[in-house]
């Protein structure tokens, strides 16, 4: 009798614990299902960021933009460029060679790069 | 009388034992029925229950793939997915049908009949609208209308909106590609679907602990195009002002690398919004580059030189009477724009003489003409791996006319396109070698291992190097001091061949509507790029000198501008002649022996 009781009971003690672990996984189970579409929405929100952000890069975009603000936009002179090498004023670089000798009457007028470096010193 | 209580009590028992008998024996016959069911189902309909219960329980949900994007040769995308919410509706659920249907239309500002419509269905799914932007779908989700569900799709965005709408295309509403390379490369861009097999609780909602099976899709493979955005935009918006300016139907330009075929931008104008393409008309949508045949006029003349020079018929020294404009041959009337006498052959064809180029032509021959065409590639698909591309048209000189010797290499009774044209003179500033033209670099996936590589192809060697040289410096005259003057670029050197074509209308040259094309490269002695600009109808003014050259020079500025190249940097120690030196020696500036290519 006492075997059979002993029996009974393991088998009652494993069967409760089998319906707990049942019920441990749908728990953890919807934990996950929730996360998981918590990322699809973050994921989805990225993409939608990105699409943005490339849409806000599109050149037509970008010039369009620079029209309504009548911004006027130009390439500078081979003077007022510096050409950076490892960090440093590239030696033999054609614009860092310009740029020691600015053209004559511009200097008055436009001012050096290492000039304009100054101003921002200071400030 | 005396009674025996024993007797009555057995009696009773007797009774009670009966009584018990039948109850057990009911019971017992109730036992044996729900076995005899229970056996039932078990064996003989146990399938049945079985996938009735699975029915209720599982299901199949199909996992979409994400579809491949389509980025510039920077890595900047020009297709791309989102992911947005349909809306639909289970109308046995819906309780109160004119309130959802009220709710539903105000909200989404769709016809109330077409909800209406779908929302009487008497279906389990019915659409109401699909790919819904946020804004509204988050609006009808806020109103927790019964019967309502949400399922997330994919959509394809392009960014970039017009740029470069004629090469990428778009899909349709179940992202199958329609257009462009969306259409060329849907198999590599779709990717595969999976799908896994789910237990689903009382809620229908999935059990994730209780997922039996599972095959996960494939994304789709990302493109990666030759073309430069930058470069697209600026040759778009280039070609969109020339054909405002002169009032013309259409236009492409090609800019391409003559050392590897690369495309760099290829634009057809009238352009369409990619996001709103459904709205715009077919012939919008059609990318001239590549399907529109046109006879090439004077720029043909470029590939006659080529064809002389690589059979060393004449040298280019040597000297053809131009008749003054006019000469009677084969039956026909030849003219030329501006009448000249005494020529050289470099001379005829910087000033674009019909008469010179034909007398040329003539030396040459039609069967030594028609094999240099072909060298060309012209009369066959180059192969660049977009859908609608077409053949041209060159005829076999046994199939020639008696006048098809003078029209042919000036470019009539040929019909080509600009894209075979870019990568015939891209074969002229490549030392003679045809390329394959390249529109993708490679295919990869979306962990950057790469599926497929697209190598530079060199098809065949059309000229010799020598010839190319020879044919460079010609061309190189036509724009410093022929008919291309206005193709120059400023700190530059280019060359190129203009053109002016009679379009064919019901089988006869018109007199009013023209093609205006320039083909050329920059900078003439080492050629970074390849431009053919080719302008549709173009009116009052007709000129491919007037109207299509300036388009070539604005293009090549822009794009040299943003590559920061300049003529010093690319041509230190191989120019060391300057325009002065030439004019001392009394020699065309692009004379061939003078120019040391050493970077070549």
């Amino acid at each position: 009798m006492k075997r059979f009781l002993a029996i009974l009971g393991i088998v009652t003690l494993g069967g409760l614990f089998y319906v707990y672990e049942e019920v441990e996984a749908m728990r953890i189970g919807y934990t996950i299902r929730k996360q998981e579409e918590s990322k699809v929405q973050m994921l989805d929100h990225t993409r939608a960021l990105k699409y943005n952000i490339a849409r806000l890069k599109a050149p037509h975009v970008l010039e369009k933009r620079l029209i309504s603000q009548r911004i006027d936009l130009q390439a500078p002179k081979s003077w007022q460029t510096l050409v950076l090498s490892n960090g440093a004023v590239a030696k033999n670089a054609a614009a860092s060679a310009s740029l020691q000798r600015a053209p004559f009457f511009s200097r008055f007028f436009v001012g050096t790069a290492q000039a304009e470096a100054k101003e921002t010193q200071a400030r | 009388m005396r009674k025996f209580p024993h007797f009555e009590i057995l009696a009773e028992n007797r009774l009670s034992k009966t009584r018990l008998f039948f109850i057990f024996s009911a019971f017992l016959l109730a036992l044996i029925c729900l076995l005899l069911r229970l056996g039932f189902l078990q064996l003989y309909k146990s399938s049945k229950y079985h996938s009735l219960a699975q029915n209720q329980s599982r299901a199949v949900i199909e996992m979409q793939p994400a579809r491949g994007k389509i980025l510039d040769r920077g890595g900047r995308e020009l297709a791309l997915d989102v992911r947005l919410d349909s809306l639909y509706a289970v109308s046995r659920e819906i309780k109160n049908k004119a309130a959802v249907i009220d709710a539903v239309t105000r909200t989404l500002g769709l016809p109330r009949e077409l909800v209406a419509n779908r929302i009487y269905r008497d279906k389990l799914f019915v659409w109401i609208a699909r790919k819904l932007p946020v804004s509204k779908s988050e609006a009808v989700k806020r109103l927790k209308l019964d019967g309502l569900g949400y399922v997330k799709e994919s959509q394809r965005v392009y960014p970039k909106g017009e740029t470069a709408c004629h090469l990428v295309g778009f899909t349709d509403v179940d992202n199958n590609g329609l257009e462009g390379i969306e259409l060329y490369y849907n198999s590599f861009l779709k990717g595969v679907p999976g799908w896994r097999l789910a237990q689903k609780d009382a809620k229908q909602r999935e059990l994730i602990s209780k997922q039996m099976e599972m095959v996960p899709p494939i994304d789709g493979y990302n493109i990666h195009l030759t073309i430069d955005e930058v470069i697209q935009a600026l040759t778009e918006k280039e070609l969109a002002a020339t054909c405002k300016k002169h009032n013309a139907v259409g236009g492409s330009v090609i800019v391409m690398d003559p050392k590897t075929g690369d495309i760099l931008a290829m634009a057809t104008y009238p352009l369409y919004d990619l996001s709103n393409a459904r709205n715009s008309k077919a012939e919008h949508r059609r990318n001239r580059a590549i399907t529109d045949l046109f006879e090439p006029g004077s720029v043909f003349k470029a590939f006659t030189l080529a064809g002389i020079l690589q059979d060393k018929t004449f040298s280019l020294e040597e000297k053809f009477d131009c008749e003054r404009g006019s000469w009677a041959v084969a039956g026909k009337v030849l003219h030329d724009h501006h009448g000249s006498g005494v020529l050289t052959f470099r001379e005829v064809i910087e000033k674009s003489s019909n008469i010179g180029t034909v007398k040329g032509a003539m030396r040459l021959g039609a069967a030594k003409l028609y094999k240099n065409i072909k060298a060309f590639g012209f009369g066959e698909r180059t192969g660049i791996g977009l859908a609608g591309e077409v053949r041209g048209l060159v005829p076999h000189p046994k199939n020639w006319s008696r006048s098809s010797i003078i029209n042919i290499p000036i470019g009539q009774g040929v019909a080509v396109t600009p894209l075979q044209l870019a990568v015939a003179i891209g074969a002229i500033a490549n030392d003679g070698k045809l390329m394959k033209p390249r529109i993708l670099t490679h295919i990869d996936d979306q962990d950057g291992k790469i599926i497929q590589s697209f190598e530079p192809q060199v098809v065949s060697e059309a000229i010799s190097k020598e010839t190319s040289l020879q044919a460079r410096s010609v061309l190189e005259g036509a724009v410093s001091r022929g008919t291309g003057k206005k193709a120059a670029v400023p700190g530059f050197r280019a060359a190129g061949k203009t053109g002016t074509a009679q379009k064919i209308v019901n089988g006869i040259y018109s007199h009013d509507l023209f093609n205006a094309s320039f083909v050329g490269f920059v900078p003439y002695d080492e050629p970074k790029l390849v431009i053919v600009v080719n302008i549709d109808e173009p009116h009052p003014v007709i000129f491919g000198g007037e109207v299509a050259a300036p388009a070539f020079s604005r293009v090549a500025s822009g794009i040299l501008a943003y590559w920061q190249i300049s003529q010093t940097e690319v041509a230190s120690g191989v120019m060391k002649s300057t325009g002065k030196d030439l004019k001392k020696k009394n020699v065309p500036s692009s004379a061939p022996a003078k120019i040391g290519l050493a970077a070549q």
